[in-house]
């Protein structure tokens, strides 16, 4: 069964396919080498055309396919029209392979004298009325005329002249020849003698016309150089004419010139030497006068000592002792300064001295006694200038000082710096029990637990916080100033920054007190 | 151009500025904290007491985290330019 159904399809499919008629014979082979050559074309065809357009892919195509390279060479021939066909014509066809009935064998050199050419009866079987008539016919050919030999020393129009007769000749001979007629032999040898005849005149003509040209052409050289030398000889005496009469004005010119520099020159000599003489002149007259004013003073000493040792003798004792006792008056003069001028500097110390340690309630101003120890040291008597030594004076420098450090400043009376340290007490108390670096609860335990500190007084020799107070207190009642900014400065922590203040106002007072010591020390010395 | 004057508190004044600000501090944020607490007991709970209670806490312990703060390192002493 299953046979059968194969057997079937079989048939099925070969009615399908069955068009009524045979099937045609497969060609494989045969359509192979078709498609091959067709697409072997179609490659070569195409990368001729790309190549032509793309000079990359031509470089591969040329390199890498065979018979590439001369397939697109003879393209680019073909297109830029430089195919090397060849260039016969076809008169030069016919004049190479001969008509194709009659040849001429011999073409003689005087003419066209040719010979019919014996064609082979066999090789071209004609009628015999065409074989008459092609014996009695020759083909006209004429030689061509040879170039004319032109002079050399000729001008350049004769030859041109020439050749252009003889290239018309020879135009109008190869349009002859190119027409190929056929003569009977009596005016074929007619028109060669004629053309003989033609060519003699022609070569004649040209020799006549060549002799005639150099004949010309010597006759007015000859002519043109005689004008020449005249025209030369004219040219050369007007020429020296000019130039001889260039040279005299320009040494008209330049002699003027000479003549009017040399005598600028000799006016400015001669004003120099003038003014040299009359200079001369004067210096002379001023010596003279000088001399004589010298002569004058000499006689008016002469006259004077005359006079002195005269009426004059005592005048000289008296001088010197006028002079001495101007000395002693300077010396009792600035002998009293400098006295009076101590005893106010001491007057003055004593004056601030007493202002610093007096017991008052205000400040103490310091200024009006500054610019009048300022005045004083400056009119001191025999103390050196300032401009005249190196080594600043000691009094300069106190008083520098003590301006610098009081001056325009107000400094505090022991009263108010007891009463100052009695206000930070509390504050000390309360400082000295905070810890390091307390936050906001170690400074609320120190506030609380300084309520009950004990106060102490008079003099302690503990190194509690209570007793530097006492020690402070009992030393600034006593105007002990000195122990007691020794006690405040030696606190640490924050006691020290609060103190801090109190302490640059009682140092200053120190310094000053301490330069006002210095002072009075000095003016006692001088 | 005027001169411009530095002006610092006295040493003696320090420790007292210091609480001046401190105070300052926590009454400011005592304050805030019971206004923040008012606002949230009116619009969140009710009107109940509590937030009210959290948020003055709140602010007394900013407060009292700041002065310690301040106490501790030199913030809130300040150098007025007059």
């Amino acid at each position: 069964m299953l046979r059968s159904r194969t057997v079937f399809n079989a048939a099925k499919r070969g009615l399908a396919t069955f068009a009524g008629e045979p099937a045609a014979a497969p060609h494989p082979v045969r359509n192979f080498l078709v498609k091959f050559a067709a697409a072997t074309s179609l490659f070569y065809v195409g990368g001729v055309a790309l190549s032509v357009y793309n000079d990359q892919f031509e470089e591969l195509f040329t390199d890498n396919v065979p018979l590439a390279e001369p397939l697109v060479d003879f393209y680019q021939s073909y297109r830029d029209g430089t195919l090397q066909t060849s260039k016969i014509s076809l008169e030069e066809l016919k004049l190479k392979f001969g008509e194709l009935s009659n040849k001429v064998e011999q073409i003689p050199n005087a003419g066209a004298t040719s010979m019919l050419a014996q064609t082979d009866p066999a090789a071209s079987p004609k009628t015999k009325a065409a074989q008459v008539l092609e014996d009695s016919l020759v083909m006209l050919r004429l030689p061509q005329v040879p170039p004319v030999a032109t002079l050399d020393t000729a001008s350049a129009a004769a030859p041109s002249a020439a050749n252009h007769l003889v290239d018309s000749v020879n135009e109008i001979v190869a349009s002859v020849n190119a027409q190929s007629l056929l003569l009977p032999e009596d005016s074929y040898n007619a028109v060669t003698l004629a053309w003989g005849k033609l060519t003699a005149a022609l070569q004649q003509l040209t020799a006549d016309f060549d002799h005639d040209v150099a004949q010309q052409v010597a006759r007015r050289y000859g002519e043109a150089s005689v004008e020449l030398e005249h025209a030369y000889d004219a040219r050369l005496k007007a020429a020296e004419v000019e130039i001889t009469q260039r040279f005299l004005d320009e040494f008209a010119n330049f002699k003027a010139q000479l003549e009017k520099h040399s005598s600028e020159e000799l006016a400015c000599a001669l004003q120099a030497n003038e003014q040299a003489l009359l200079a001369k002149q004067s210096n002379e007259v001023a010596l003279l006068s000088i001399k004589q004013v010298e002569e004058f003073n000499k006689i008016l000493s002469e006259k004077l000592d005359q006079e002195r040792q005269g009426r004059l003798a005592k005048l000289e004792e008296l001088n010197t002792s006028v002079a001495n006792l101007t000395q002693v008056v300077d010396k009792v003069d600035v002998f009293v300064k400098k006295n009076e001028v101590l005893t106010r500097l001491t007057l003055l110390t004593t004056e601030i001295r007493d202002r610093l340690q007096s017991g008052d309630l205000t400040s103490v101003q310091l200024d009006d006694q500054l610019s009048e120890l300022k005045t004083l040291s400056d009119i001191l008597p025999g103390k050196p200038h300032k401009c005249c030594t190196k080594t600043p004076h000691l009094l300069d420098v106190l008083v520098a000082e003590l301006d610098q450090l009081a001056a325009q400043q107000q400094i505090l009376s022991n009263e108010q710096l007891y009463n100052r340290w009695s206000l930070l007490q509390d504050d000390l108390k309360t400082a000295s029990l905070l810890p390091p670096n307390s936050g906001i609860l170690g400074h609320l335990s120190a506030k609380f637990f300084s309520l009950f500190l004990f106060n102490k007084s008079g003099s302690s020799v503990e190194n509690d916080m209570d007793s530097v107070i006492a020690r402070v207190s009992e030393n600034l009642r006593l105007a002990n100033l000195e122990n007691a900014v020794e006690e405040v400065v030696n606190l640490k922590g924050w006691p020290r920054v609060l103190c801090d203040e109190w302490v640059h106002e009682a140092r200053k007072k120190l310094e000053v007190e301490t330069l006002v010591d210095a002072l009075d020390c000095e003016v006692r010395t001088l | 151009m005027a001169e411009q004057l530095q002006v610092s508190p006295v040493s003696k004044s320090i420790l007292n500025d210091k609480w001046d600000v401190v105070f300052s501090n926590l009454v400011v944020k005592t304050g805030l904290g019971f206004g923040a607490g008012v606002v949230a007991s009116v619009l969140l709970f009710k009107r109940r007491a509590f937030p009210v209670w959290l948020g003055v806490g709140f602010g007394l312990g900013r407060g009292y985290a700041e002065g310690d703060a301040i106490f501790r390192s030199s913030a809130g002493l300040r150098n007025v330019k007059a």
